[in-house]
């Protein structure tokens, strides 16, 4: 299988702080990787990089071609997108301007985003709704949407069920499945049942490295997550 | 007939209450969108305003003056935006600090190269017609309409493609980029506009001032009172603000002289400002 995404000795931080040190490796076309860690391990930082949110030093090639040191909105264009922890909407703007905003405004992605939309019905019953009002759970669900719409070959999901209800989390979790089966998925998860649900490959951040790569279940299996994870 | 009803001459009221609304609408772009501290807006008045004058001078049209320094404004203020005020965003102390020395240099730049002495653009129409037993000079009801037409495109940009894309960079430039958008050519378009209706709003109020290198200051107080009482980024705000504040001066300037209705103006701001959270509570 080929190679969506190669990540090569990454180091980044803010200003003169550095989080994130020496970070190498690959994910294959089509498959989801989980990345796992306890808060502050550098996780964030380490999407922000990938994505062109943050200067970094090494070296960083999407589907073959190197985008390392371009902004977020080339590197989005080029196939990545990102889909933020937090703060994941605009402010002031309807939930049809996001929709409109995510597929650049191109009549011919809109079959994509039906297809998208059928996942989360309750968002077309919201059209004309300011994102800012949505509930946690609905801006998540937006932000999948989002996300996918200009058809990315690849998605950088961070925490995507953090700060739901458990009946929506299971809701995003089916949604994450079938969203795993269109484009290759790299998801950062606290949440150890999330992560299994959803991948079987992943690696262990700490203190801004990565400490442990593997089959999740492997590793939970042995005892390794959770010693890790201090579950 | 209305003049002899009304305590004031209620036009001119209403041309004032526009050259606030006029004035203000680029400090929306920089400061109300932007959060940038800009003190050089005076500065880009100025630059429409003397646009004017020397286009006026060398081909004898202040109308097609008026036309070019809209565009001579933006250009200047891409410029700045993308050579100084780019690396100041989430830094007001340092923005304020480079737009009050580039507001300098710029003034004392017109005054190298046209002195200090008063300059005149003539009034393109110079006629004035009976309304309701009103005198209404023309060129004052041209500022009018032009500033209640950018008030409406604005509010018609604000719907599109671009509109949105502008207001996505706004509230989260981050994300924005994140999904595609580039926010730096975003901001640059966003104060470049407003540098624009700057140097638009200069050209404009040129013939009805006498031109001289303080002149953009003059606009430059009133510029932040409408912004800021009407809530940075709002534009039905500065829409009230503007009336609240040209209609208050422009009423008290028939009664007392012009120095004590801005004093009473400024003072009315600043309650305004105070009791606005108090009575959104209530």
């Amino acid at each position: 299988m080929s190679i969506c995404l190669e990540v090569k000795n990454l180091t980044t931080g803010y200003g003169s702080t550095t989080i994130v040190r020496d970070v190498t490796f690959s994910i294959e076309q089509g498959s989801a990787l989980c990345l796992l860690g306890l808060n502050g391990a550098g996780k964030t930082t380490l999407l922000k990089a990938i994505a062109g949110l943050l200067p970094f030093t090494g070296s960083v090639v999407l589907n073959g071609k190197e985008i390392s040191h371009q902004n977020g909105a080339k590197i989005n264009r080029a196939g990545l997108a990102y889909s933020p922890q937090e703060k994941g909407v605009f402010a002031g703007l309807t939930v049809n301007e996001h929709l409109r905003l995510a597929r650049r405004f191109d009549e011919n992605n809109l079959s994509r985003q039906e297809e998208l939309l059928d996942l989360f019905p309750t968002l077309r019953e919201r059209l004309s709704q300011d994102a800012q009002t949505l509930s946690g759970g609905q801006r998540k669900m937006l932000n999948f949407v989002v996300a996918l719409s200009s058809s990315p070959s690849l998605v950088l999901m961070d925490e995507p069920t953090e700060g739901v209800a458990p009946v929506v989390r299971e809701q995003l979790v089916g949604a994450l499945k079938v969203i795993s089966n269109m484009v290759s998925v790299l998801i950062v998860e606290q949440n150890l049942d999330t992560a299994l649900a959803l991948s079987n490959h992943g690696h262990v951040m700490e203190r801004g490295r990565l400490v442990a790569s593997g089959d999740i279940n492997q590793m939970h299996a042995s005892g390794l997550l959770e010693s890790l994870l201090a579950v | 007939m209305l003049s002899s009803i009304l305590p004031v001459d209620s036009f001119s009221v209403v041309a004032l209450i526009a050259t606030f609304l006029l004035v203000s609408l680029g400090l929306h772009f920089s400061f109300g969108l932007l959060n940038i501290v800009n003190l050089v807006h005076g500065e880009f008045i100025l630059i429409g305003a003397y646009t004017a004058f020397q286009i006026q001078d060398w081909y004898g049209s202040s109308l097609l003056g008026m036309l070019l320094a809209p565009v001579v404004a933006a250009l200047c203020g891409a410029f700045a935006e993308l050579i100084l005020i780019r690396r100041l965003y989430m830094r007001p102390l340092d923005t304020l600090l480079v737009t009050f020395g580039l507001s300098l240099v710029i003034r004392q730049g017109i005054q190298l190269i046209y002195t200090a002495n008063p300059k005149q653009v003539v009034d393109p129409i110079a006629k004035s017609i009976m309304f309701v037993g009103f005198n209404v000079p023309l060129w004052r009801l041209v500022i009018v309409v032009i500033a209640i037409a950018l008030v409406v495109l604005w509010l018609v940009i604000n719907q599109t493609a671009l509109g949105i894309r502008w207001r996505a960079v706004v509230a989260n430039p981050e994300l924005a980029e994140a999904m595609g958008i580039n926010s730096n050519h975003v901001r640059t378009s966003l104060f470049a506009a407003g540098c624009g209706i700057a140097g638009l709003a200069g050209a404009l109020l040129a013939p009805i001032n006498t031109l001289s290198p303080q002149f953009g200051l003059r606009f430059l107080i009133n510029s932040f009172l409408v912004v800021i009482l009407g809530k940075p980024g709002s534009i039905k705000g500065m829409l009230v603000a503007s009336c609240v504040l040209g209609g208050s001066l422009g009423v008290l300037q028939f009664h007392i002289s012009t120095v004590y209705a801005q004093m009473i103006v400024l003072l009315l701001a600043i309650i305004a400002t105070r009791l606005r959270p108090l009575l959104k509570k209530a």
